[in-house]
């Protein structure tokens, strides 16, 4: 900060002390202060503050002088403890406070450029009449020099949102444009200075906001409260009526966007562009209905406005599918209360039940807009009849039960009674959910190629999608990224002609013909057949395949002492044991050097032993495995485990087989005795013996 | 909460991940923690969701920052006590 702006603020502070001037202006760092010491709510001290806003300690006491004077106006005060600090103490609420701290009307603040331009636009667009620079310097309490200056912003923002100002000699400036872009960007304007939840907060509760809507007024006259209120009120009644939801975000958009309408078509400030592709979207519809029940208030919407409502409605995304659930972003779409309230009845339901439903957008976001009238409903008071209760209470009891249990959160922190109407209907929600997850379990997830190109490939996905829902298509790809998505899949689906080693593959033509949708159903059927036994002794044997380390390890797949001059020779050779027999091919050989040199040292699982590999696949006929003993220990790079003495090499053709044995020599080499005496044996028969104890 | 998450991963998904794993069941097994536990590979790792990554040091570094679950190094993929004093930490945090 420069001497000289120093020097200006502790004059200035000086005159407030005296009693010269009496109107406080908070500068930038004025309100940040204030809005640090809120956050605080705990003596902090003066250095801290100074610290915190990278000035001088003196500055900050000037600077506290004036806050404190604004803020006795303002229901508050500083608390100020000597040695020890200073706390800020308000009377209202902390938000609201806030709030108003944002709203502090223009002439008791020093405006940022920003705030500065914004009202000026204002100015210029709900002026009827052209404005001189002595008008709006007049309006906002700046100098003429200070409002010519920031015109070359003004403007070029203007320009930003294909608006202009334009001058009219002898007369002054007003802004020239279409009136589509002057509502929004006068909507803009709006939404970027208020908090959307504090409007609805004010909205719904005037006596305890009135302060802050008395200054909402002051600072935007085009928003009269009342209106405001009335078309939130019709919008809501309307939502009910036709069944189409809007989010919070949206509601409040729409809202003020018909409210800034109101107002110009009261002063013939009329949009002019018709849009008639429009009016084939079930949105225009709505839109008809909006306007319908404003002409009642004495607004005549045109064609051309019922046009922009309905373009207003598909842009703010108004949903009224199940499809269009899933694209709601929940965080942005609703207020925090409801994620909260959503948040807790869903991690209730994933913690009892044990099962996924967080991530399925669709319960996570039709409960949110569920609760969202339904708070309303029970705030209000307002019953709503369920005829399904006593059905939903004796087919899903436990589902019930839950939903009972999860909304007792909701019911301490509004001190109300939820009754089994509004819980049944969360118990549906759920219950549905419920469904939809378990469906999904005995589905088959499938990746699609296609050798033929992007055409043939989107014919057949499309095909597929539509005929066979409980195929569940992970990816369209080429051949060459199948690798990519091997774990998550039970089948290819492909129209070229190859085959993989370890996965289904179904071969069909892009038009997709009969028998072949029918194998691919038998193939779902095969496998959620294989799947639920699988699952079954999943849980009570860990599945391998059928190999015993027996089977693979004997006196001609071990070799004691031998001599190697580095890791690499170490892998060659523990892998020319299992190619001698034809069990590998020469390039798996390689690939275990190479999957070394990519992925580093990682087969140095414990010191002193290394287990090398590489993928399973195509270069292995049959499941092996081969131990080296080395006469020098060699370094692999392990920081670790290094040096290593003792080399497993094994080969898997697929990712099952080789289980059971692997797990045997983990569990042999999880005795440490037995690490020891592999290190110091030379004699292949002791060795085997002992593993095979 | 939905069952914990834990992935075992090496370079391939078959082998050392294997090893790993059976060591991770067993030491949760020991303390009584219930979690469903996946050997996989690196790549598949980087695109699955899960609340705790247990892998070797070099691969360690190459899922960092790559995916939100918790990551542990273990060196000694036998070690049933290194897994124990580097995981279990983590795990009672998120259990």
């Amino acid at each position: 900060m420069s001497k000289i702006q120093e020097w200006f603020d502790e004059k200035l502070a000086s005159y407030y002390k005296k009693g010269i001037i009496t109107m406080y202006y908070l500068n930038k760092r004025q309100i940040e202060i204030i809005t640090y010491l809120l956050g605080k709510r705990s003596l902090v001290s003066v250095k801290e503050i100074a610290k915190k806003f990278k000035v001088s300690i003196r500055t900050i006491r000037y600077d506290l002088d004036i806050v404190d004077n604004w803020l006795n106006e303002n229901k508050a005060t500083l608390v100020k403890i000597p040695n020890q600090g200073i706390e800020l103490k308000t009377l209202m609420d902390n938000t609201l406070f806030l709030e108003k701290l944002k709203f502090l009307s223009i002439e008791n603040r020093v405006l940022s450029e920003r705030e500065r331009i914004r009202y000026i636009i204002l100015e210029l667009i709900t002026s009827e009449s052209e404005l001189t620079i002595e008008d709006i310097s007049n309006h906002l309490f700046l100098s003429r020099n200070t409002v010519i200056k920031i015109l070359k912003e003004v403007k070029k923002y203007l320009q930003n949102n294909e608006l202009d100002i334009q001058k009219v000699h002898g007369k002054g400036m007003k802004i020239s444009g279409s009136e589509i872009k002057k509502r929004s960007l006068m909507l803009e304007i709006f939404l970027e200075t208020l908090n959307i939840n504090n409007i609805l907060l004010s909205v719904k509760n005037r006596v305890m906001y009135k302060e802050l809507i008395e200054l909402w007024e002051n600072n935007f006259k085009i928003l009269s409260i009342n209106e405001v209120e009335e078309i939130f009120r019709i919008l809501i009644e309307m939502e009910k009526k036709h069944s189409f939801y809007l989010t919070d975000g949206a509601l409040t958009r729409l809202v003020f966007y018909l409210t800034i309408s109101v107002n110009r078509i009261r002063h013939n400030h009329i949009i002019k562009e018709s849009k008639p592709q429009i009016r084939e979207e079930k949105e225009y519809n709505i839109a008809k209905l909006i306007a319908k029940e404003l002409c009642k208030y004495g607004i005549n919407f045109v064609e051309e406005e019922i046009d922009e409502i309905a373009i207003f409605l598909i842009g703010s995304k108004s949903f009224s599918s199940i499809n269009d659930l899933k694209n709601i972003r929940f965080s942005e779409s609703f207020s925090d209360e409801i994620i909260d309230y959503t948040n807790h009845i869903i991690k209730y339901f994933d913690k009892e039940l044990k099962l996924d439903f967080s991530s399925d957008l669709q319960v996570v976001n039709g409960l949110a807009l569920h609760l969202k009238s339904a708070l309303t409903r029970i705030r209000n008071n307002k019953n709503i009849k369920n005829k399904y209760i006593d059905s939903i209470k004796e087919k899903y009891p436990i589902f019930f039960q839950i939903a009972r249990e999860s909304v007792v959160y909701i019911e301490k922190s509004y001190d109300i009674k939820i009754n089994d109407e509004e819980i049944g209907y969360i118990t549906l929600h759920l219950r549905s959910a419920y469904e939809r997850i378990s469906s999904k379990v005995s589905q088959a997830s499938a990746i699609v190629i296609c050798t033929e190109g992007v055409s043939v490939l989107s014919i057949l996905t499309t095909r597929l999608k539509k005929i066979l829902p409980e195929l569940n298509i992970i990816e369209t790809c080429s051949i060459y990224d199948y690798e990519k998505y091997k774990q998550e899949i039970d089948v290819v689906i492909t129209t070229g002609d190859f085959k993989f080693n370890n996965i289904d593959v179904i071969k069909v033509s892009p038009f997709l013909e009969n028998n072949e949708i029918y194998d691919i159903r038998q193939f779902i059927i095969r496998l959620n057949k294989f799947k639920r036994i699988y699952k079954y002794s999943k849980e009570s044997e860990t599945i391998g395949g059928e190999v015993m380390l027996q089977d693979v390890l004997n006196e001609e797949m071990i070799e004691l002492g031998v001599e190697v001059k580095d890791w690499e020779e170490a892998i060659m050779k523990s892998g020319k044991l299992l190619t001698n027999k034809g069990f590998v091919e020469q390039a798996y050989v390689e690939n275990m050097v190479n999957s070394v040199k990519d992925l580093g040292p990682y087969i140095v699982i414990m010191p002193g032993i290394a287990f090398a590999h590489a993928r399973p696949g195509d270069t292995v006929n049959d499941t092996c495995m081969s131990m080296i003993t080395l006469k020098e220990p060699v370094n692999f790079g392990s920081d670790q485990n290094d040096p290593v003495s003792i080399v497993f090499a094994f080969g898997a053709p697929n990712n099952k087989e080789h289980v059971n044995a692997l797990q045997d020599l983990a569990k042999f080499l999880s005795v440490e005795e037995n690490v020891e005496m592999l290190k110091k044996a030379d004699d292949k028969k002791a060795i085997l013996n002992k593993i095979f104890e | 909460m939905a069952k914990l998450k834990v992935l075992a991963v090496c370079g391939f998904g078959i082998g050392t991940s294997l090893i790993l794993k059976m060591n991770i069941e067993k030491v949760f097994k020991n303390n009584g923690i219930d979690a469903e536990i996946t050997n996989t590979d690196i790549t598949t790792a980087k695109g699955m969701n899960s609340d705790v990554i247990f892998t070797s040091k070099e691969l360690f570094t190459q899922l960092e920052g790559n995916v939100k679950a918790s990551l542990i190094q273990i060196n000694n993929f036998m070690s049933s006590k290194e897994i124990e004093e580097k995981g279990l930490p983590v795990i009672k945090k998120l259990v």
